[in-house]
């Protein structure tokens, strides 16, 4: 049986304007992610990579193009419509972490719940559930300055994981790690790949692509090779 | 989630404290400005009425008054015997009183300090409803025989004699030894001396005490002030051959005079207070723009999660709100202690209500909502994209 489909990208382009002159970053890309796939899209600093990483992430709308994810036509979507589909549907891990420094590990966690408006009590609970998951059991309480980076990634994953997405977009999660704590990410993604979470992330490391099954290359704003191991 | 955005903003503001107060410091003088406005405007309103209501609009302040034209010249006065012709030649009027004033001294504390030593006829009391607190009045008798006798304000009874009872003590007033026989109440009375810092003394004493035995000022009552106010013209025109000598104000007159003033202060505070309120709504403008700035990812990280446009909004205008109440309720601090010093040296008490602590909030909330708003649209319309960007 073949698994069901979690996002479609046809012939998606996107140019920006500046000063008045359009760049085009994306030539036209298809591509399609199955429930379940745990996909890397790897290229140089330039390819384009980022934005399409907006794109499947509904942060922003393709200049032309179709985008289809959970069978839902995104670039037809108004803006309320596109935050309620990242609040239900995409957990972010960044680089950078992107945790805020003013709110405790746990409230980090709740953020995405408080705008699903689910109340306190509840939203303390499944932060302390997904915390434990990413091992860090116990931690709630501590600023994310209290924390180290490998610590801070885990609760940047957590805060991902709390909504229950259907897809994990990661943008070069070890980026800020060294090697051992990369590591260590990387094995809470195999895990989360393993109990069936889809998860896409973007990396311009050719090690990272060591635990997926799939890896795209991108460059010049087009894709050049889609590869399973 | 309510709870979340009123929490959200208090720690943004805790986050920077010193910020938070010299931004709102243009909201708190502006609220403070309207609150004194309002409580010592509304107090002193008050005390005028009630001014009014204890002694009556129906008595008229008749005085002399230097000559423009030729300043140099003497002033008019009068002598006792023009009261009886006053008593006699108009029928309206029915109290005729007057107030002989002049000026003694005595030594305390290294230095001379004068007060008023007011010559009367006993009439004066019931006109200007003077009572005594302790002792009794001075008397027809007293007025008879020249009696050496005084009645002390309160306020110069304890300057006289700090340390023990004024009363049955000796005065010395130009020279010679008067008795205490009775201390004044405290009286509101606004229209002329302050009597509080006075001494009463029988006014044919006081024309043989003093060089000058000129009266100057009298008070009447009459059934009706505009018929007593034509007959006592008819007099000082027959009397003197001339207008423009003399002034005729009735109690009311003084009073609204007094009303002006408070107009006038009332104006000023207003003033102040919307220039205030206008530079401080500036400021918490530009604030919240900066604040805005300052944090551009964690609105894209909020966007991120899930965040509507409208969340985003919401959360800004909150914190303009908060930031502008609490200039509003410093503001009705302040506003409330400066109320209470001012009337302490006013002498009236402020009037300060839960009516106005509740304009201030109302004021702050509004402030807080049309200053908040367009940092709120700039916030919502960031570009959530800024997350995916490394710095």
């Amino acid at each position: 049986m073949k698994p069901n489909e979690s996002l479609r990208l046809v012939n998606i382009k996107k140019a920006y304007h500046s000063g008045g002159i359009e760049v085009p970053v994306l030539y036209g890309v298809d591509l399609q992610v199955f429930e379940g796939e745990f996909v890397t899209i790897m290229g140089a600093s330039g390819s384009g990579k980022t934005t399409l990483l907006n794109i499947i992430g509904c942060l922003d709308r393709p200049s032309s193009g179709a985008y289809f994810f959970q069978n839902r036509q995104v670039e037809k979507l108004n803006d309320d419509e596109l935050s309620d589909l990242r609040r239900r549907g995409i957990g972010f891990v960044f680089q950078s972490f992107n945790l805020l420094p003013r709110l405790t590990a746990g409230s980090n966690v709740e953020l995405p719940l408080v705008y699903q408006e689910i109340p306190g009590p509840r939203r303390k609970e499944i932060a302390a559930s997904v915390l434990e998951q990413v091992g860090l059991k116990g931690k709630a309480h501590r600023l994310p300055g209290e924390l180290s980076g490998g610590e801070q990634q885990r609760v940047a994953i957590a805060r991902a994981l709390a909504a229950q997405p259907k897809m994990l977009l990661a943008d070069e999660p070890t980026g800020n790690l060294d090697s051992k704590t990369g590591k260590e990410v990387m094995e809470i993604f195999n895990n989360l790949h393993k109990s069936g979470l889809t998860i896409v992330m973007v990396t311009h490391s050719q090690q990272m692509t060591a635990f997926s099954d799939r890896t795209i290359l991108i460059r010049d704003g087009r894709i050049v090779e889609d590869q399973s191991p | 989630m309510t709870r979340d955005i009123v929490e959200t903003a208090w720690q943004s503001l805790r986050a920077h404290r010193l910020r938070t107060g010299l931004s709102v410091l243009g909201i708190v003088i502006g609220i403070a400005s309207f609150s004194i406005m309002y409580s010592v405007g509304e107090a002193a309103r008050q005390k005028t009425i009630q001014a009014l209501k204890e002694l009556g609009g129906d008595i008229l302040r008749v005085s002399t008054k230097a000559d423009k034209d030729r300043p140099n010249r003497e002033e008019i006065s009068l002598n006792l015997k023009d009261l009886a012709t006053i008593q006699a030649t108009c029928p309206n009027v029915l109290d005729v009183s007057p107030e002989f004033t002049n000026n003694a001294e005595f030594f305390r504390a290294g230095k001379f300090q004068s007060f008023n030593v007011i010559g009367v006829l006993p009439i004066y009391f019931s006109m200007n409803k003077i009572q005594v607190a302790r002792g009794h009045l001075i008397s027809d008798h007293d007025l008879q025989y020249y009696l050496p006798v005084c009645l002390l304000g309160e306020e110069l009874a304890v300057e006289l004699f700090p340390e023990k009872e004024a009363l049955g003590q000796m005065v010395p007033i130009n020279g010679y030894l008067l008795k205490v026989v009775g201390i004044m109440k405290k009286t509101e009375r606004l229209a002329a001396e302050d009597i509080n810092r006075a001494a009463l003394i029988p006014i044919t004493l006081a024309q043989r005490l003093f060089p000058t035995k000129k009266i100057r000022t009298i008070y009447a009552r009459g059934k009706d002030t505009n018929i007593s106010t034509a007959e006592l013209s008819q007099f000082f025109y027959r009397r003197f051959g001339e207008e423009q000598r003399f002034e005729i104000q009735s109690q009311k007159l003084i009073l609204e005079t007094q009303q002006k003033s408070i107009k006038i202060f009332e104006y000023v505070l207003w003033t102040i207070g919307s220039i205030s309120l206008l530079v401080g709504g500036i400021g918490i403008m530009n604030i919240m723009l900066v604040s805005v700035t300052e944090r551009v990812r964690e609105i894209g990280i909020r966007r991120a999660v899930g965040a509507t446009k409208w969340d985003i909004k919401i959360q800004f205008m909150f914190e303009s709100i908060l930031l502008c109440l609490l200039g509003g309720l410093g503001g009705a601090t302040l506003g409330f202690l400066a109320s209470r010093l001012i009337s302490r040296s006013f002498q009236f008490s402020p009037v300060f209500s839960g009516k106005l602590l509740l304009l201030a909030i109302s004021i702050a909330t509004v402030l807080g909502i049309v200053c908040g708003t367009y940092p709120a649209v700039r916030a919502a319309n960031q570009d959530p994209t800024i997350v995916l960007r490394y710095e």
